[in-house]
This record gives structure tokens, sequence and C-alpha cells, in this order.
């Protein structure tokens, strides 16, 4: 081979080189960012870094945790697991299935403007433009078609409850500025302290209280989305109650908790007004029972910290789970087996549930499952993986065919949602 | 709960025992049942036990059965049978009828509202404390007003807080941060059932937190502000939570709102007394401090101050 036949060679070797490296750099602009975004919605659906596929991250629990971060491509498009939803504030949220595909319905705290998101090529719609601002929460129920907005007035700690009904919204179809959407709305009692969605979504359980301190008394009243009607069940000389669960015909009922003081979680038949102790005498009590009610999750105050267990009401017994988080952080499957939750890392030293709920400490949070029949606990997610934002995770819900995690970070407001299909390390 | 008497059908059947774990299990609770023979070793004797009349567990030596007590006033009787070589055949049964007494307190102190957590009592606030007796006669639940309370602070019996119905007692902490020790006793009026507990309630000290209120978005209780707050807007308004104070009303009270921007008191709007709206500097990088005193007015030891640090730079 002559010199000039070796240049020959050695050239179109080169040239074919940077061809494949100019295709893949094509190929990568083509996949990344090709989202469908509609102004004044969302700034950012994808704000992390390239991801890194099998990442090993250490976890506060000494144990090491393989998280199988994973792009996925859906046609063209291509989503993180882990997707910052909003950056706004939100209010509450609701998740649905609608043609196979699963949403995520939202409410603006400082609009109260609602939006929907679909999760498949992660569009999103504003669904009303009716101006309620400083929504502390938005609850929603009725399939959706009823949404909740509480917030308190201006210089005053006086709670107002507005039922909107979103019945004759039109979903998937942008709201203007000029058209109302949301005409309609019932208030609700004044001074409503806490409420709770009927398993079926179409009532709720809620408490409100009345007359002076000595002669205070508690109300539970069910209001019907349906029947746009309220009735008092439920009345108490003790006060502070938050309803944590309610099927229609009973609700549980869990003390408001303080790490010094044992809290106690009943439940209220409402035909018979029979009040049972399900579990008690336990500082701090913060509860979240399952789907089926039969089960508990439950968190138990300790000097600096908080230890977490799961009673079982067929046959009292009590499991204790490896983490330390706090019920709220957490969401339990339909199959009354598998809870998600968020679990701090570490648990910085504190008063618990006290320090949480004053926002005086705030979490960074990775994700964990436990087998209720088992009481064990993995690691499925670290989102420090994906994220330089630390996230208090807090608000949990699941899509309807729990593809989708959803949930609010306790630091902004913010809406996240994870992948369970390509994000859960099984 | 009420175990009434250990039944036996001779005098040898004082032999036997039996010892409950816990003691006075409530409704739908767990329980463990130990006998105890005072004659022999209990190891090597064949025992029997029966719940509800129905033999559950049989061996030599099963000195322990775990069962699971009734709804409240519904009865459960456990029989133990012990086959010992020396006295034949001896019997000892219980029954258990689970009553229950909860008992319940809250403060009248501030916590701001969506607050998930307890309201604590501080010096010289309004505790209410509640029973709750759940008594059972035969089938029929006990109105809670056809029990007699005897109510006790310390060891002091309160008159008029007691007697028929009194199902609530009211008072005052005093004014050091140690426990009130209440006391309740509830009785049906026959005396067959009598439950009495005692609830220990510690004082606190009351404090402030600092949150910022934005215009649009409202007091953003999720996240208070714990040392320095930085500027990132032109102005902020830093709302301040009086926790545990004795206040009933936000802005309509007798406490003293005292702010001050770096030693100099501010003058305080008194329909708006737990809030200031700071404006940032138009020039330059800095900071200044930001403290608040509050002292409740007629509450000689509710007060409490907080510091927060305020930083700006527009360079």
């Amino acid at each position: 081979m002559t010199k000039k036949q070796l240049y020959i060679i050695i050239g179109v070797i080169v040239i074919i080189a940077l061809g494949f490296l100019l295709a893949s750099f094509l190929i990568s602009r083509q996949n990344i960012g090709t989202a469908t975004e509609k102004p004044n919605t969302f700034a950012n659906f994808f704000p992390f870094g390239q991801n890194t596929p099998n990442q090993t991250t250490p976890t506060n629990q000494n144990q090491t945790v393989t998280t199988n971060v994973v792009n996925v491509t859906e046609g063209e498009k291509f989503f993180p697991i882990l997707r910052q939803i909003t950056e706004k504030p939100t209010a509450g949220l609701f998740s649905y299935n609608k043609s196979g595909n699963t949403y995520v319905e939202y409410t603006e705290k400082e609009t109260g403007n609602i939006y929907e998101v679909k999760m498949e090529d992660m569009s999103a719609t504003r669904l009303s433009n009716s101006l309620i601002t400083r929504v502390h929460e938005a609850i929603f129920g009725n399939d959706g078609k009823s949404v909740i907005m509480r917030y308190v007035k201006t210089n005053s700690d006086s709670i107002t409850s507005f039922v909107l009904d979103l019945s004759r919204i039109n979903r998937g179809v942008e709201a203007t500025t000029t058209t109302p959407t949301l005409p309609t709305g019932k208030f609700l009692a004044s001074e409503i302290l806490d409420m709770k969605t009927s398993s079926d979504a179409k009532k709720i359980f809620y408490i409100t209280k009345s007359g002076d301190f000595n002669n205070r008394t508690a109300v539970g009243s069910i209001f019907d989305f349906q029947k746009n009607t309220s009735s008092d069940v439920f009345l108490s000389q003790f006060s502070e109650w938050l309803p944590v669960s309610f099927d229609g015909s009973a609700a549980l009922l869990q003390t408001k908790a303080s790490q010094k003081v044992p809290g106690y979680l009943y439940s209220f038949t409402i035909k018979t007004g029979n009040m049972q102790k399900i579990i008690g005498d336990i500082k701090g009590l913060t509860t979240l029972p399952s789907p089926d009610n039969q089960k508990i999750l439950y968190s138990a105050s300790t000097l600096g910290g908080v230890t977490l267990h799961l009673y079982n009401r067929k046959d009292s017994s009590t499991k204790d789970i490896p983490i330390q988080t706090l019920p709220e952080k957490c969401v339990w499957k339909k199959d009354n087996i598998s809870i998600y939750c968020a679990v701090p890392n570490p648990l910085p030293s504190g008063e618990y549930p006290d320090g949480w709920y004053q926002g005086i400490t705030s979490f960074e949070d990775n994700i964990w499952k436990i087998d209720a029949t088992t009481g064990k606990a993995i690691s499925i997610f670290v989102p420090r993986s994906l994220t330089n934002s630390p996230i208090d995770m807090t608000s949990m819900i699941l899509s309807p065919s729990e593809d989708f995690l959803f949930f609010i970070n306790k630091r902004d407001s913010s809406l996240w949602a994870f992948d369970l299909l390509n994000g859960e390390s099984e | 709960m009420i175990v009434f008497g250990q039944s036996d059908s001779g005098n040898t059947n004082n032999f036997v025992f039996i010892s409950l774990s816990p003691e006075n299990p409530g409704p739908n609770e767990n329980a463990t049942a130990s006998v105890s023979y005072s004659q022999g070793n209990i190891d090597s004797v064949n025992t029997t036990w029966y719940i509800n009349g129905k033999q559950t567990l049989t061996g030599i030596g099963k000195r322990d059965i775990t069962f699971k007590t009734g709804n409240a006033g519904e009865s459960t009787t456990i029989r133990v049978d012990l086959e010992t070589n020396t006295y034949g055949l001896l019997s000892k049964e219980i029954t258990i009828l689970p009553n229950t007494l909860e008992v319940l307190w809250e403060a009248d102190t501030y916590t701001p509202p969506f607050y998930k957590g307890k309201a604590l009592p501080s010096s010289q606030s309004s505790v209410k404390v509640v029973s709750l007796p759940h008594f059972v006669s035969g089938s029929t639940i006990i109105d809670p007003d056809n029990i007699v309370y005897v109510w006790k602070k310390g060891y002091f019996k309160n008159q008029n807080a007691s007697g028929f119905g009194k199902t609530i007692y009211a008072y005052k902490t005093g004014y050091t941060f140690n426990d009130d020790e209440i006391t309740v006793s509830a009785a049906t009026q026959d005396g067959s059932v009598s439950i009495t507990k005692i609830v220990p309630i510690h004082v606190y000290e009351p404090k402030i937190i600092f949150f910022e209120n934005k215009p649009l978005q409202g007091i953003r209780y999720e996240n208070s502000l714990s040392n320095t707050f930085n500027y990132i807007e032109s102005e902020a308004t830093i709302h301040a939570v009086p926790f545990f104070f004795s206040l009933s009303d936000l802005n309509k009270n007798n406490a003293d709102f005292t702010w001050m921007v770096d030693g100099k008191k501010l003058e305080t709007d008194p329909d708006n007394k737990t809030e200031f709206t700071l404006r940032k500097p138009d020039k330059g990088k800095g900071q200044y401090r930001l403290r608040l005193d509050i002292n409740n007015i007629g509450y000689d030891l509710q007060t409490a101050s907080k510091e927060l640090t305020l930083s700006y730079d527009n360079q």
C-alpha cells in the first residue's frame, strides 16, 4: 500500500467517524425538549440535566440504593421520571384518567385558577379563570366536578370554604380571558376547621366549632356534593378533631397532635352515633388509614424524632416500620398493602410533628415503599439524583391507574410528579 | 374495665389465680390471661382454656392464652381447668366487661388557621378537660349525663365541677410551668361501674414564629422565617404568629405587640398588630434587625420575643 492510499483510507475513516458524531448530536437534540407548552403556563418541564442510568446513591438508612433512573421516550417526546409540573404555588390537586391517559388537575394558590396537565405529553390547559386569591387549600371532590376553595380573609383568622361547581367547565379547552368559566358556587359554614372527602368522593365530612371556650362544641357535618346540602351528624364537647378518613358511614377522627401530648384515633359511626377508640395514648400521634380503613399507618413522637408503625384493626396487631417519617407524607395504594412514603434524609432532630407543622423544620425526602403485609420498607427513588432542589413532599396522591405519584413540595408549594411505571425499581 | 370477682366451685380452687395483661384491657384489645397455681409447678399440669365457653387451648403447662376483648359493654368469659395430681380438677373463671373512660383536654390558646397541631396551654391559660365515658349496663349504653363525676386538681376536689352529668372540667393553669394533675372518677349511680383516670397537663411557654405574608399567596404557613430574610421584592410583609398565647382573636385583644427595627420602636396599627410591611432600602447593601416583643396584659408570664435579620443587596 502506498502512502497516498494509506492517507485516503485514514481520511475516509475520520470522515465516517465525524458523520457518526454529528448524527448522534442531531438525534439527541431531537429527543430533548419537544414537549408542547402553551403560553403563560409552565416555565420548566425539564428542570434537570441529563439523567444518569443506574445511579447509586447512599441514604441515611445506611443502605445502598440503586435508583433505576431512565429516560422515558413517549412518541417523540422525552420526559424525566421526576417532573416539576408547576413553579407557582399549588393549593390542591386531583388526578383522573380519560381515554387511557392520566391527567392531573390543580388549583393555583395565587389566582384560584384551575389547570389540567396530560401526563402523556405534558400538555397543559387552563380550565378556569375565575379569580380567588390567597387560596390556602383546594379540595377536589365529586369526581372532579367540584372543588372547595379554602382561604382566610385578610387581617383575620376567619376561614372561608367555597364550593365551586366544575361540572360545566370544558376539560381540554383553554379558558379565555373574557369568559369566566366558574360562575356558580356555594359557601359552606364559616370556620370549618378541617375536612375529609369520602372514599367515593361524593361527600365531605367537616368539623366546625362554636360557642365560647368553656361551652365550646365541635360539630361534624356531611356535605353532599350532588344534593348540595349539609347535615349535622356529630357533636362533641372536645373540639380538636381532625377527620382522617370518611367512607360515608363512619369517620375516623384523630385528635390534633403534639410531640408531648398523647393522641387518640376514634371511629365515629354515623348511624349509631357510637364513638370507639381505635388506638390512643400515643404521644404525637398522627395517622393515615388504609383505603378500607382496616389498617392504620401512624407515627409516634420520640425524643427528637418519630417512629412509624402499622396497626391492623382486624387482629389488633402492630408492626414497627423501619423508617422515620410522618403518615401525612405517605399514600396508600388501592390494594391496601403498599404504601408510598416520602422519608426525610436524614430526619433532623426536632419536635415532631409540631416543628414540621409550624414550618420550623423542612425536610429533604426520598421515596420509599412499604409492604403492609411484611412491614418491610425499601427505598425506590432519590430525588437528588435528578434535581438539586430539596423536596419536602406533602399532599401525596396516586393517579387512578397508579402510574404516577403526585405531590406538593412544602418548601415552595410547587407541584411535582414521579413516574412510577418507569421510576420504581422493584 | 370491670373484672368481676374470680369464681370457683370450692376452696381448693383458691389455689388457682388468673392475671391479665394489660390489667385493664379496653374494648377490642388484645390481652393475655396467665394462670398461676400456688400448690405446684404449673408447667407440669395439663391445662385447658375456654373463652366464652369454647375450648381454645389445651396441653401441659399452657400457662398463657391471648385473646381479644369484645366491644365496650360486651363481656368475655375466660375459664381455665387444671388437672392436678393432688387436688384433681381445679377450675377458675373470670368475666371481663370492658367499659371505658377516655379523657381529652384542650387549651384556649392561639394557633393559626389550618394548623393541624395541638394548641398547648401556657401560664394562666384556660384549659377544658372532657371525659368520654362508655359505660354499658346489660346491652344498654349509659347516658354520660347519668354518670356521676368527681373532678380533682391535684389533691383538691372541685365541688362545683363534680356531680351528675358533669362531663367537663374547666380551669386556669398556674403561673409556673409545672404539670397540673387532673383526676376524674366516673361511676354509675349504683356504683356497679367505676373508673378513675389521672391526666397530667403540662404548661408550656408561648412563642413567636415569623412567616412571610405574600400579597397574592397569603401567609406562607408552610415555611417559617428563621434567622435571616433576604429581600427579593421591593417590600416584604412579616407576619408574626403568637403560638400558645391566650388570645381569642388575633388582632382584637389586650396583648401589647412592640415592633422594633435596630432597637427603634415602630408605630403599630392597633387593628393589625401581627404584621409589618418593610420596604427594601433603595440603594446599597446591608441588613437590619427586626424584633417583636409580645406581652399579654393580664397574663404575667405570657411574654415572648423574636428577632429576624432582614438582608438586602441592590448591587
